[in-house]
């Protein structure tokens, strides 16, 4: 059951369906509702060392993932934190010990905070703010370019 | 434009809007506005909640078809009030700009995952050793498709082509011409191979076709060597120069930095991943009726964290883990771990919890499988293997 559990926060390394995942590793169909579907979008897979939990029902999740480096996730809502009520144990025993838990619930009990259900934020690592630069500095180019030709 | 053609386009927007389409670099907004339409989709499906609730983001989910057929209703009072605006020759304006944004978006995405071999990656350990018979088309589609380089590499330079295309204004006839080609193939291909993203390529070939259809009569007239007017080119009339050059930049930028980023820090080699691949089972000490009877034969591991055991009746059993990129040992989440150890000639998967099992194994080189191997010939003659 935990293994089928494990699919929800395993995402696909490549580009496939959910299902043609779940087929690629020669598992049971049954498995496909525990996959993430990315409509054969780039997935990495995330590894966490951290997991934090804030008022209400967000997680921070700190990790890494296999190609891109260290992420820093926060997330709300997620059905599996709903699903085991938060509980430190049930977290805890899915992920391994190697992963720091904190504020988890050790009385798996909800509590209610006010923070926004649809919030969710990721940082970046320092090669993708330097490609965001770049994409920054030809769209200034492009805007200012008819003026500069105007110059001329 | 009629009122059909006006519910075919608000159709279209409000299908990527709510789209659950999963976003690297900017929140994931059509997931939850996909959410909004659950409690229809629980009220109508019949399916059980928990099955609903963990896959309704899916491509080709049951909730996914119902969201469209509303979306559908929701399209025509929009349509009939565009229809009737007095500003609706600058609405279909900026209606078929934005559906030429979203294809240039979803062309742009997918081209580039094609070309790094993010999509179509070569095949895994485990599927190149299971008899082509055994396979699911769309499964099979996928390897086969995985094995070609070349054939990824068109495939995504088309696709990025196309969709720089698609935000010029002179070239957008064209490259909505071209894309209706790459979508009527990729539809086919979906529902020929069974292929679970049927709904996304038929609202991006009803895209396409939204672009080309105004001047289909043109082109056709042109074609059969009748007099025809020049093809138009819909652009969104601007007073200012610079203000449109920010709107359509920025527009573009967002859309380079969503394709891009996710792949930006895929391009460089994983790490510690030199043990992934199939080892050959030479010998079993210990346990070894607890795995599964003691029938090994080979034994692979998946680039997604799965040790899979590949019995000699050619029964494959998966097994999620964790293997860390700086270790050699391989942790499943019962909390057993196996080891990975080797000699100059073995590898050795030695179990370490209540069970105790060591196998040795040769690695197989899966470089020189026929699947694998990128070989090409120009001549029939080059095929021929000589003594």
């Amino acid at each position: 059951m935990l293994c089928l559990l494990g699919i929800c926060f395993s995402t696909i390394a490549f580009s496939q369906t959910s299902v043609i995942a779940v087929k690629s590793h020669s598992s049971d169909r049954s498995e496909i509702p525990n996959s993430t579907d990315h409509f054969g979008m780039v997935a990495p897979i995330p590894v966490y060392d951290t997991l934090i939990k804030l008022k209400g029902t967000c997680v921070i999740q700190i990790g890494s993932r296999e190609y891109s480096g260290r992420f820093r996730d926060t997330i709300c809502d997620h059905w599996y934190y709903k699903q085991h009520n938060f509980s430190e144990k049930k977290i805890q025993e899915f992920h391994g010990d190697h992963v720091v838990l904190i504020n988890f619930q050790k009385d798996s009990s909800i509590d209610t905070g006010d923070d926004s259900p649809n919030f969710r934020s990721i940082r970046r690592n320092s090669s993708e703010l330097i490609f965001l630069l770049l994409v920054l500095i030809g769209l200034g180019s492009y805007v200012a370019l008819p003026k500069l030709s105007s110059k001329k | 434009m009629t009122l059909l053609r006006w519910t075919v386009g608000v159709w279209i927007v409000l299908f990527f809007t709510f789209l659950p389409f999963p976003l690297e670099y900017f929140p994931d907004f059509g997931t939850y506005l996909s959410a909004l339409f659950l409690p229809l989709t629980k009220a109508v499906s019949g399916f059980p909640d928990e099955v609903l609730q963990k896959t309704y983001g899916f491509s080709d989910s049951i909730h996914l078809y119902i969201q469209t057929i509303a979306l559908l209703v929701i399209s025509i009072p929009i349509a009939f009030f565009c229809e009737k605006s007095k500003y609706k020759d600058r609405l279909q304006s900026y209606l078929t700009v934005g559906v030429s944004f979203i294809m240039g978006f979803f062309l742009l995405k997918y081209g580039i995952e094609k070309l790094t071999r993010l999509q179509f990656p070569s095949p895994e350990a485990n599927i190149l050793y299971t008899p082509s018979g055994q396979l699911d088309k769309d499964i099979l589609f996928w390897t086969t498709m995985g094995t070609s380089t070349v054939y990824a590499w068109f495939m995504g330079i088309v696709e990025i082509f196309c969709a720089f295309l698609l935000f010029i204004p002179k070239t957008r006839f064209i490259a909505a011409l071209t894309s209706v080609g790459i979508f009527v193939n990729i539809f086919a291909i979906n529902i020929g191979f069974d292929i679970t993203v049927k709904l996304l390529a038929f609202a991006l070939l009803s895209a396409s076709l939204f672009l080309v259809t105004p001047n289909l009569l043109r082109l056709t007239q042109f074609l059969i060597g009748k007099p025809a007017k020049p093809i138009s080119s819909c652009r969104i009339q601007y007073n200012n120069e610079i203000l449109h050059r920010i709107l359509k930049g920025t527009a573009i930028a967002f859309i380079i930095i969503e394709c891009c980023i996710p792949v930006f820090g895929r391009l460089n080699p994983p790490i510690g991943n030199t043990s992934l691949g199939s080892y050959e089972v030479l010998s079993i000490e210990g346990d070894a009726e607890k795995l599964v009877d003691g029938d090994v034969r080979r034994v692979h591991l998946h680039r997604d964290g799965y040790f899979i055991i590949e019995s000699n009746k050619g029964v494959f059993t998966s097994h999620r883990g964790t293997k860390a990129s700086s270790s050699q040992s391989f942790s499943f989440n019962d909390n057993s771990k196996i080891h990975i150890a080797q000699d100059d000639s073995h590898w050795f998967f030695e179990s370490q919890g209540e069970t105790e099992i060591k196998l040795t194994c040769k690695k197989l080189n899966n470089a020189l499988l026929p699947a694998v191997k990128d070989n090409f010939h120009w001549t029939v003659e080059g095929m021929i293997e000589t003594k």
